[in-house]
């Protein structure tokens, strides 16, 4: 069933039972169908009908700051960022009973500690973790990436009475108005770096490099001559960019940080200064 | 499954890059819903929160018992590409086991199966045959009739 919703809502909008009942009432009943295999379409006029239209708003007004360049400064960014965040994450988890962070192997209590862990790495490429995490670095950067974003988004989506936020509000919000987001750039710019230096030393050629690492045409080039002079790469991490490329893993660390969509944004940070978070 | 036509073509060229086109298309005669067994094949990679986590893309999967609780419920997905936060708010969006129960009581379908499979997406098929031919043999240990494949 070809449905209008987006990427991680098939059965349609949350807190929608309505909705998500006659969508899977209609996937159901294909099987009735007289001959196969068939796809359908879902109603269109469903999502203009009962969708709310009113913008979302983050429930949390932080101040936009210049993300600082020194770990331990911001380290106490990221952490004032979840201080602000907090209440609004365990009104959350009241009310929902469960939350989605603690992949990493620890739980929100630790949310301050997985934050400085990124910023060490953003920063100074730091590898060193504390004990009790599930796995090491740097997939881990993997599973703390995704409880520090599920903690911002629990908290994002609790605020009582707001409509919930669409997919794009979501991301624009945290990649684009957040220090935390600004980080999550940070951390893939580092892990795309030690590919990238993998493959270069793999000697393939540019076009392979940049379809291998998703990259945007001819990026290679310029992206190689810094990495060459001043690489800031550590070799634990370089040693496990090799790795991922011998066990022939198809999506590399670097693709689990910033989505697809994502990506080439960055540089729309200051263009989000003056909206909602501010 | 979202629309071809709404995917942004980034993604869409992601997806054509892992996928390849099935050599056949069968088609098999399903039972009356009324009286069809049903399970839930999810590829959120969702699991019980104690079980072993999603980390590669081996093809693997998790049994997710009938008789869980959300709040029992991890999701461990690689890829950041979907929207997780609906999930977050409600798990029904792409894992309704509470309205298959509640089609079951108002006799819409026979019943729902002891037993509910998690994939993890984005794998390339052919490393999920093994896993994909394991849960269907699962499946017919549990007399399911049908499987509602929600991709995520």
């Amino acid at each position: 069933m070809w449905v209008p919703f987006p990427f991680g809502r098939p059965l349609g909008p949350p807190d929608h039972p309505k909705i998500q009942l006659d969508v899977l009432r209609r996937t159901l009943a294909l099987v009735d169908e007289p001959s196969g295999p068939t796809i359908q379409d879902y109603l269109d006029e469903l999502e203009g009908a009962q969708m709310e239209e009113t913008a979302w708003s983050c429930p949390v007004t932080f101040p936009f700051a210049v993300t600082e360049t020194e770990s331990s400064a911001l380290t106490a960014q990221l952490q004032q960022e979840a201080l602000l965040l907090k209440p609004w994450f365990s009104e959350g988890l009241r009310k929902r009973g469960r939350t989605s962070v603690g992949t990493s192997g620890k739980d929100v209590d630790s949310i301050d500690e997985m934050l400085g862990i990124l910023a060490r790495f953003a920063v100074d490429g730091e590898m060193e973790i504390p004990d009790g995490y599930a796995h090491p670095m740097p997939q881990l950067l993997r599973y703390i990436t995704d409880d520090v974003r599920d903690f911002y988004n629990e908290a994002a989506i609790s605020k009582p009475g707001v409509v919930f936020p669409s997919p794009t509000d979501l991301l624009e919000w945290f990649f684009l108005t957040t220090v935390a987001g600004d980080v999550f750039y940070q951390i893939r710019d580092r892990l795309r770096a030690s590919d990238m230096l993998v493959l270069m030393a793999k000697g393939l050629d540019n076009e392979d490099i940049d379809s291998r690492l998703s990259l945007l045409k001819g990026t290679t080039s310029s992206l190689s001559e810094g990495l060459l002079r001043q690489p800031r790469i550590g070799h634990d991490l370089i040693r496990k960019s090799a790795e991922v490329f011998q066990a022939d893993q198809p999506n590399r660390l670097s693709w689990t940080i910033v989505p697809i969509v994502m990506r080439d944004r960055h540089n729309e940070r200051s263009d989000f200064k003056d909206k909602g978070t501010v | 499954m979202v629309r071809w036509a709404d995917i942004p073509e980034s993604l869409q060229n992601n997806f054509k890059k892992r996928t390849s086109p099935f050599d056949s298309t069968p088609w098999v005669e399903a039972p009356r819903l009324a009286d069809a067994r049903i399970a839930i094949i999810t590829t959120a990679a969702i699991h019980r929160i104690d079980d072993r986590p999603f980390t590669g893309h081996e093809g693997d999967y998790r049994v997710i018992p009938g008789d869980i609780d959300n709040s029992e419920l991890a999701m461990t997905h690689s890829s950041v590409n979907f929207d997780r936060s609906a999930y977050q708010q409600d798990v029904n969006v792409c894992f309704p086991l509470k309205h298959m129960r509640a089609l079951m009581d108002a006799g819409e379908i026979g019943s729902v199966a002891n037993w509910h499979y998690s994939f993890m997406g984005s794998t390339n098929p052919t490393r999920m045959e093994t896993g994909a031919k394991e849960v269907s043999k699962l499946l017919l240990g549990d007399n399911v009739d049908l499987a509602l494949l929600i991709p995520v």
